[in-house]
């Protein structure tokens, strides 16, 4: 499939290096029928890009495949020039790509502070010698990442809940939840799906907030999202799909006014 | 006391120890990492077995004993502490080879009944392959540890051998403690909640839960040498499915991912409501006996997931605040102004708190 | 070669108790997805209950009729009183799992009180043989056969063709989804439990009439075959647990009476082994993984 060339400036200042990410004519059919076909796109670093498109057009089976918890039927991935097809989730996310759940997926009997301690890579007393060598091998580690769990807690507006169970957060808190694990591995590569889903309007703000600030870190951020203002304050560039296909790309309102993304969404 | 009661009391301490070992291993297994252990009682018997197997000598010619009248594939006579060193490893080493067939491939569901059936199966094999490991009748005139040693016996024995049951559950205890407080820990109980979400989180899920489940089968295996130990007599019997259900329930009533609550079920489960029904007057035929505590297995198990799902100690929930962290810098302070009074003039503050830096 | 053959012949009767008894079991997972390990004690009780029928001398069809009676009612009893309200409270598979091994140790133990620890038999084994490419069966296993092979035809043209059994499958897959769908969950679950209730009454029923002595823990033990099978087969599929009802049924008699009866367990783990490691799916290949993959 063809790229589509794409209009906005800070997006050619950005393709004058090689995509962070990068699909190459992605399949992924379920028993003959396809998911999502012939999928092809780039993103580069420090880029914000949003699906969007209408229900079932694909877009979350293309996070899964990105991450490594679906298996692509044709086609290759890479990160940084380096396939990725095939690999197994976790080694994806070590390599650099964090992920939210379309469906919430908390530790539920885990506290909310306990959930974002799991995250970060290659923890001291992570092992098992590791443990059995007790809190004063791990502990020093542990401490600057509760420190950080913490700052990030604040950040959130979600300080007073920390030591609550996951599971007894409502649905809003549970994403932004997740999103806050998924920061604290330290990823490269950012994918959330519908984060804003269920989201308090109050807290949609400070998400936002904390998102840009993460991408003026540096952070590429690939999200699936329904709210059209939350994607025109955040994303660089949109990608529509529908039926399993791409069918635009460029700014929001490069994309709002051709012809065949309004009638994906009419027909959709 | 008189002799008798002082048997039956140590008798009953020392089971207290080996289903604490046990249900600890198991909890490490299912209430922490989350896999359906129905064969658990497996790793006992390996053991079990194991431990016989390095005490009992070789198959003739063995220590006076058991010569001649019992078959097996192969024995030989070491001194404590290597044949519970042989019992942990048997119970690990089965449980890695258990583990890497059945972990990774299948889903819990399959991996519940697979392990379910591998147990079965594997009691199947010892009890019709009388070269084995004897058969049905079972290896007894297992040697007791440190008998000779010591220079105990009776009663004597019986005491020493409650401490050194009580020795070996604090180092369980160590090990099961560490591990559930640690980052090994939290990220096995965060596999259990959801392995997806793990995953994402670049947790290398298989290897996680195949350490735990290693570890719960050593566990399973030390307590198998523990109870040889002190019981000498083994018996295929002895490990129906029916006994890692005791164990379940043990760990459904106490608390499903508690180490305490574990405990605290060991000692409620088999001692009151197993001995319990044989204070009672005789309801009927003695043989009722063992029909009527698994009943009473059974109703406890479902009334307690129905009125109280979480155990007697539920899982602890830890909490922090940043004023902890502070208070545990202050700490660290503190410790080292000791060191340094401590040591003197000569010395050079040791640096062994809790906050170790990198 | 001749006794080569007898051994098939024994393990084709037996593959055929065991591959009902675990189809059954199979079944009753995909239908009510309660992985019921107190299956095996309702066959004993149903076996117990046709052998009542069996000493007031009622024919075979009367014990078999009782039989899939009994082990229908007791089924949907169990699964009101005890399944599904703790199905409901959103226990999930493994506390579900825990709760059926509950129920079965009291089914068991309690049937054990009334009916003591002695082996009984029906004395229904006609003697009249038939031969067949050197296997030889006796007119009752010929009837057990053939019983076993139209109840699971009967069952599985039920459960696909028509729309209870639809209804059953969307029941058992998101009971939430098909109760907001207009099927009436309650009803289409108790119809789910007498339907593999029925089946599982069958099977131990037919189960006693094949071996010369029953006792109150033969269901229980013959529960690990059935559990192999239902793995071989992948669990959750019935033509699966077919074959490895088949598969394990022959391959165990075979090398259990011509090479050594000692090799029967190990012959039986070999299989599963192999299939854990080599097609952890199950016989029919596929649609389970699947499944997973995408929830």
């Amino acid at each position: 499939m063809m790229e589509m060339s794409v209009v906005s400036e800070g997006v050619r200042e950005a393709e004058v290096s090689a995509p962070i990410l990068e699909l190459r004519g992605v399949s992924r059919q379920f028993g003959g029928v396809h998911a999502v076909e012939d999928i092809s796109m780039s993103v580069y670093e420090g880029q914000v890009v949003g699906l969007i498109g209408p229900n079932g057009a694909g877009k979350s089976t293309i996070v899964s495949l990105i991450a490594g918890s679906l298996q692509s039927t044709d086609g290759k991935i890479f990160l940084d020039q380096k396939e990725l097809s095939g690999l197994a989730p976790d080694v994806i996310a070590r390599r650099g790509i964090a992920r939210t759940f379309q469906v919430s997926a908390e530790f539920s009997r885990l506290t909310v502070l306990q959930n974002l301690l799991v995250a970060p890579k290659e923890q001291k007393g992570e092992g098992l010698f590791g443990a059995l060598a007790g809190r004063r091998y791990w502990g020093g580690s542990e401490s600057q990442n509760i420190e950080r769990a913490f700052e990030l807690l604040t950040q959130f507006g979600m300080l007073a809940k920390a030591n609550d169970y996951a599971g007894s957060m409502s649905g809003g808190q549970r994403r932004l939840l997740e999103v806050m694990r998924a920061i604290m591995v330290g990823p490269r590569v950012l994918l959330l799906d519908e984060p804003t889903a269920g989201v308090h309007p109050n807290m949609i703000g400070e998400l936002r907030e904390q998102l840009v600030r993460l991408r003026n870190q540096g952070l590429t951020i690939l999200m699936v999202e329904h709210e059209m203002d939350f994607v025109r304050s955040m994303c660089d560039v949109v990608i529509v799909m529908a039926r399993g296909r791409v069918i635009a790309k460029g700014t929001l309102d490069e994309v709002r006014s051709d012809p065949k993304v309004m009638e994906a969404y009419v027909a959709g | 006391m008189s002799v008798s009661v002082q048997f039956y009391l140590t008798l009953l301490l020392v089971y207290v120890g080996v289903n604490l070992i046990a249900c600890w291993g198991l909890n490490l297994q299912m209430g922490v990492a989350g896999i359906l252990n129905f064969g658990f009682v497996l790793f006992q018997a390996a053991g079990a077995y194991a431990y016989a197997l390095f005490t009992l000598g070789p198959v003739s010619g063995g220590a006076g004993l058991n010569a001649g009248y019992q078959v097996y594939l192969w024995g030989t006579q070491l001194p404590f502490p290597i044949p519970f060193l042989a019992a942990i490893a048997a119970g690990g080493l089965l449980a890695a080879l258990v583990g890497v067939v059945v972990l990774p491939r299948l889903r819990g569901d399959y991996q519940a009944v697979a392990l379910l059936v591998v147990s079965l199966i594997g009691g199947g094999i010892v009890l019709n392959n009388i070269s084995l490991l004897n058969g049905a009748s079972g290896l007894s005139g297992i040697p007791k540890p440190l008998a000779g040693v010591t220079g105990l016996s009776g009663i004597g024995y019986s005491w020493f051998y409650v401490a050194l049951t009580a020795l070996i559950c604090l180092m369980v205890w160590y090990v099961v403690h560490q591990i559930g407080v640690s980052p090994f820990g939290r990220t096995l109980r965060a596999i259990r909640e959801s392995e997806a979400a793990a995953r994402s989180l670049g947790k290398d899920v298989k290897r996680k839960r195949l350490t735990a489940f290693i570890v719960g089968g050593a566990l399973g295996g030390l307590s198998g040498a523990v109870l040889v130990g002190f019981i000498n007599a083994w018996a295929p019997a002895s490990w129906g499915y029916q006994e890692t259900f005791v164990f379940v329930t043990v760990i459904i009533i106490g608390g499903f991912g508690s180490n305490l609550g574990v405990a605290v079920g060991v000692i409620l489960v088999p001692i009151i409501f197993g001995e319990l029904p044989t204070f009672l007057p005789q309801l009927g035929q003695a043989s009722w006996l063992g029909a009527i505590q698994l009943i009473l297995y059974g109703a406890l198990t479902l009334g307690f997931l129905w009125f109280r799902p979480r155990g007697i100690v539920p899982e602890k929930r830890i909490s922090y605040s940043r004023s902890d962290l502070v208070g545990r810098g202050r700490q660290v302070e503190a410790n080292e102004m000791l060191a340094v009074v401590l040591a003197g003039e000569e010395g050079v503050p040791r640096h062994d708190g809790d906050v170790s830096g990198q | 070669m001749s006794l080569i053959a007898l051994y098939v012949g024994f393990g084709v009767v037996s593959a055929a108790i065991l591959a009902l008894a675990a189809v059954g079991f199979s079944m009753q997972y995909e239908v009510t997805n309660v992985l019921n390990l107190a299956y095996g004690q309702v066959m004993t009780v149903a076996a117990l209950a046709a052998y009542a029928v069996n000493r007031l001398g009622g024919a075979l069809w009367l014990m078999l009729v009782v039989g899939g009676l009994v082990g229908a009612v007791l089924s949907a009893i169990l699964n009101r009183l005890i399944f599904s309200p703790f199905a409901k409270r959103g226990l999930k598979l493994f506390g579900m799992i825990v709760i059926t091994i509950a129920v079965g140790l009291i089914v068991g133990n309690i049937s054990l009180i009334l009916f003591g620890f002695g082996s009984f038999s029906y004395g229904v084994a006609s003697l009249t043989t038939y031969r067949f490419a050197g296997m030889v069966f006796t007119g009752s296993q010929l009837a057990t056969v053939a019983l076993a092979l139209a109840a699971m035809a009967v069952i599985r043209i039920v459960l696909v063709k028509t729309k209870i059994g639809r209804a059953m499958r969307a029941t058992a897959t998101d009971p939430v989804l098909a109760r907001a769908s207009g099927i009436r969950t309650g009803l289409v679950s108790d119809v789910a439990w007498l339907i593999s209730g029925t089946l599982c009454g069958l099977a131990g029923v037919a189960a006693a009439t094949s071996v010369a002595a029953w006792s109150v823990t033969t269901g229980d033990s013959l529960l690990i075959t059935i559990l192999a099978a239902a793995v071989v087969g992948g669990i959750g599929q019935p033509y699966g647990a077919m074959l490895g009802a088949l598969l394990i049924g022959i391959v165990t008699s075979v090398i259990g009476g011509y090479v050594n009866p000692s090799y029967t367990e190990i012959s039986a783990f070999l299989i599963l082994t192999g299939f854990l490691l080599f097609r952890p799916a199950g016989i029919v290949p596929g649609v389970v993984l699947e499944r997973e993959v995408i929830a």
